[in-house]
């Protein structure tokens, strides 16, 4: 046996395993970006929540109107050319843009627009609650939403908010533009094509690319929409692959495999940093980092328990040394860069003082809790260091280490002690983290669960003064509404907020025209070149 | 020559064939080899406490994945803990793993091993397809089944690998039975009245002891793997139980530029595992009574 061919053939088989197929450089007109695309669950735009599925209708899917990625407050017509707002405040009027078309060439119409959206609140899937919260029933949709002519959309809300408010959400992934025809061509008892459309089969939108093929957990190819009524993209494909590991990333993006690297952790960037072949992308995410509490359970209804949990945390020895640049302190509800941003950070370490609050509870030590985490970076991290700083003050915490489909069961199923996580918000208003932190469903226009129900968080008149502060239609005092809810939040709630996002990914030196998103998963593919 | 001589007691006998065996033992040196390494385990998991140079589970953000060095012999993980103090008190999970282990599933497997071979008929039939069941299904692929419904956990863990490693014992205990359930000495116990119980339990089950114990030490590296499988996918010991195998999990993101992340637990369980290898051979050339008539 010849040592050497062995060792060679054992080194390739290894790499083979790490890497995959190995290609030389990627095609010119091809973008490949590895990610993690495992939790996918549905191509439908209506139903889509996960972020490898919204980062995928993204690309494919228009609204009637989009919001400025530089400024948030700036929105702009997109399939709608122009709208007028009601004196009241609750019908809107849209003038659809005579120009857009759907990817098979056919005119995007008012009646595509109304069904469109009438199709999202019916579907009712998890993500309804975005549109559903302005009153749309099943029931009512068709009244409530209108298409008055061939280029007239005309919506009526159930009260007035601020105006920019509805717009906003129109912008969000859940009130995409669908072409009706071949919805009708494929609807099974009366599921409006959803069967056909999850699948990932085919794609009915108007955006600059449509969606090719899906394999699940393996890849999501989306070519060119040669119909595509804007100006057309420079890539022919886009094609996202699963790729687990930030290790395997880096090795892909250093041989030219990949142009874009999503997920890598932040050693992997820091070990890129004298690559001349590839660079480090910052740009601005809103997603938090936090730990709730399930306040259903004994001791974690004492409020002082929950606050000492709060003096337990090392935030800015966590942010530099395990995020290593990749996170912030943040402990407000509503992140950084959205009106009504708050600096409020009161929380450090501080053990003396996290065990008087509990001698002052008087529950008897040790507590010990469940906490459920995602088996993924910088979840566990986050985790271990949270277990080893609250050990002294007599909480210990029992890490439950899942998947990411049961980690996702479990925060739903309200019997856990506790939930490390993220959330990021579905559309750039403050309102998408305020309903999900400090309004309980009794609050809500739809009574759907939030997650402050999910915790069994009890807000008191926080969640009224929430509404409120969403009616307020002048931008100043609404910023200073939720300055002072915040506040009062991080002090009270359950949900220990430790970190914003940093968002860094790593492409090739030669890739162009990225553009990074401002929620969770909008990053724009359509003007690259490379 | 006195009688005491020519007849020696049965405990004089026991003695004079435990030091022969100790005898010929010494002479193997990978058995040796194998021992030492089996005792160094057991050593390292008792006086982990004084053999440690740090807390195996405060983390050292400022030490964070540091390299092997004088401070840290082995170097620091993700979190900045010790990797050496780890892998010390990794060994008593190991230990306890194998030994609850081998000592639920041998037991298990001897006694229905025993009674399906001395019984025979539909009992051996039952038993028998009962074993294959559970032999037809590849090890790890059933314990996985088992701790997903079980939930994660070291004890859930061990319980999962008893389930998948009696059949193997029960396989060969009944072979045993079978070649001496119709010997002469065992139709003379029955004829002096004996209950099949007193029978199986003893005189039936001595004569499976020594294959049994060269199983058991060939399984022990076995099961180390298919624990340290478990805790690698995150279904054994959970954060931050210093289990080898969920410490390589951890180390896998780091493994292109902090190797001994990944590494040094890799490296504890090789070893861990050859040598009960190498214990389970030198066993298996002494006790095999077979290979005994070929000497």
């Amino acid at each position: 046996m010849n040592f050497q061919i062995a060792t060679k053939g054992l080194a390739t088989a290894l790499l083979l395993v790490l890497a995959g197929p190995a290609f030389a450089d990627t095609p010119a007109d091809t973008l490949v970006i590895a990610d993690v695309i495992d939790d996918v669950l549905s191509l439908d735009p209506h139903e889509v929540s996960e972020v490898g599925g919204v980062l995928v209708t993204t690309q494919v899917y228009q609204n009637l109107v989009s919001v400025d990625i530089e400024d948030a407050t700036n929105i702009q017509g997109q399939l709608a050319a122009s709208w007028e707002i009601s004196e009241d405040g609750l019908t809107y009027t849209f003038t659809m843009n005579p120009d857009a078309t759907f990817s098979s060439g056919n005119p995007v119409t008012a009646a595509d627009a109304a069904y469109s959206l009438q199709r999202a609140v019916k579907l009712n899937s998890r993500s309804a609650f975005i549109i559903t919260q302005f009153g749309f029933t099943a029931e009512n949709a068709e009244e409530r939403i209108r298409a008055t002519d061939e280029g007239t959309l005309a919506i009526t809300i159930d009260e007035a908010y601020s105006p920019s408010f509805f717009l906003v959400v129109l912008s969000a992934y859940v009130a995409a533009i669908v072409e009706r025809a071949p919805l009708d061509a494929h609807e099974v008892d009366g599921d409006f094509g959803n069967a056909w459309l999850k699948s990932g089969a085919a794609s009915v939108g108007s955006g600059p690319f449509q969606l090719e093929q899906w394999d699940p957990a393996v890849a999501i190819v989306m070519a060119r929409n040669d119909n595509y009524w804007g100006d057309a993209p420079a890539m022919a494909r886009v094609v996202i692959r699963q790729v687990a590991e930030s290790a395997t990333q880096r090795l892909l993006l250093e041989q030219g495999d990949i142009d874009i690297a999503n997920k890598l952790g932040p050693d992997d960037h820091i070990a890129m940093a004298d690559n001349v072949d590839t660079t480090t992308l910052n740009g601005p995410s809103s997603v938090i980092y936090y730990m709730g509490m399930n306040q259903r359970e004994e001791p974690l209804n004492d409020p002082r328990v929950i606050e000492a949990m709060k003096w337990l945390i090392d935030y800015q020895g966590m942010a530099d040394s395990l995020a290593r640049g990749t996170v912030s302190v943040h402990q407000t509800m509503i992140p950084g860069g959205f009106l009504g941003e708050s600096e409020y950070t009161p929380f450090s370490y501080d053990l003396e003082r996290a065990q008087a609050l509990l001698a002052e509870a008087g529950v008897e030590l040790p507590i010990s809790l469940d906490i459920v985490v995602w088996n993924n970076a910088p979840y566990v991290d986050f985790a271990q260091a949270l277990q080893a700083t609250m050990a002294p003050a007599g909480i210990e915490l029992n890490l439950e280490v899942v998947d990411g489909g049961q980690w996702l069961e479990r925060y739903r199923s309200h019997d856990l002690d506790g939930w490390m996580g993220l959330w990021g918000p579905d559309y750039p208003d403050p309102h998408s983290n305020a309903l999900a932190f400090a309004v309980t469903s009794g609050d809500t226009p739809d009574d759907k669960e939030t997650l402050a129900d999910r915790f069994g968080f009890a807000p008191g008149d926080l969640s009224a003064r929430t509404m409120a502060a969403l009616r307020e239609t002048d931008a100043a005092t609404r910023q200073a509404l939720y300055e002072e809810i915040q506040i009062e939040h991080t002090d009270i709630s359950p949900f220990l907020f430790m970190f914003q996002e940093q968002r860094a990914i790593g492409v090739r030196s030669n890739v162009e025209g990225l553009v990074l998103g401002v929620t969770f998963a909008d990053d724009r593919y359509w003007n690259v070149t490379k | 020559m006195s009688a005491a001589l020519q007849h020696p007691s049965p405990r004089q006998a026991r003695l004079r064939a435990a030091r022969s065996f100790a005898r010929r033992f010494r002479r193997n040196p990978l058995g040796m080899a194998g021992l030492f390494i089996g005792l160094a385990l057991i050593f390292m998991a008792i006086f982990a406490p004084l053999l440690a140079t740090h807390d195996p589970y405060a983390p050292d953000f400022a030490a964070r994945l540091t390299a092997p060095g004088w401070n840290y012999w082995l170097g620091t993980d993700e979190l900045g803990r010790d990797i050496y103090t780890r892998i010390l008190y990794g060994s008593r999970i190991t230990i306890f793993i194998v030994a609850l282990v081998v000592f639920t599933s041998a037991p298990i497997g001897l006694l229905l091993g025993v009674v399906s071979g001395y019984f025979g008929g539909w009992v051996d039939a039952v038993l028998m397809r009962i074993t294959d069941v559970f032999l037809a299904v590849p090890k790890l692929l059933l314990a996985l089944a088992f701790v997903a419904v079980l939930g994660p956990g070291i004890v859930n863990a061990a319980l999962a690998i008893t389930l998948t490693a009696w059949p193997p014992y029960a396989r060969l205990a009944r072979a045993e039975t079978l070649a001496v359930r119709n010997a002469d000495f065992v139709a003379a116990i029955a004829l002096a009245g004996a209950s099949p119980w007193r029978i199986i339990t003893r005189h039936i089950f001595p004569i499976c002891y020594s294959s049994m114990l060269v199983r058991v030490t060939f399984d022990m590296a076995g099961i180390i793997l298919i624990a340290a499988g478990l805790g690698f996918i995150g279904l054994g010991a959970q954060p931050p139980l210093p289990e080898w195998g969920a410490m390589i999990a951890s180390g896998r993101r780091f493994i292109f530029e902090q190797w001994w992340v990944a590494a040094m637990p890799g490296a504890a369980i090789f070893i861990v595992s050859l040598g009960f290898n190498f214990l389970g051979d030198a066993l298996r050339d002494l006790l095999d009574p077979h290979a005994k008539v070929r000497q």
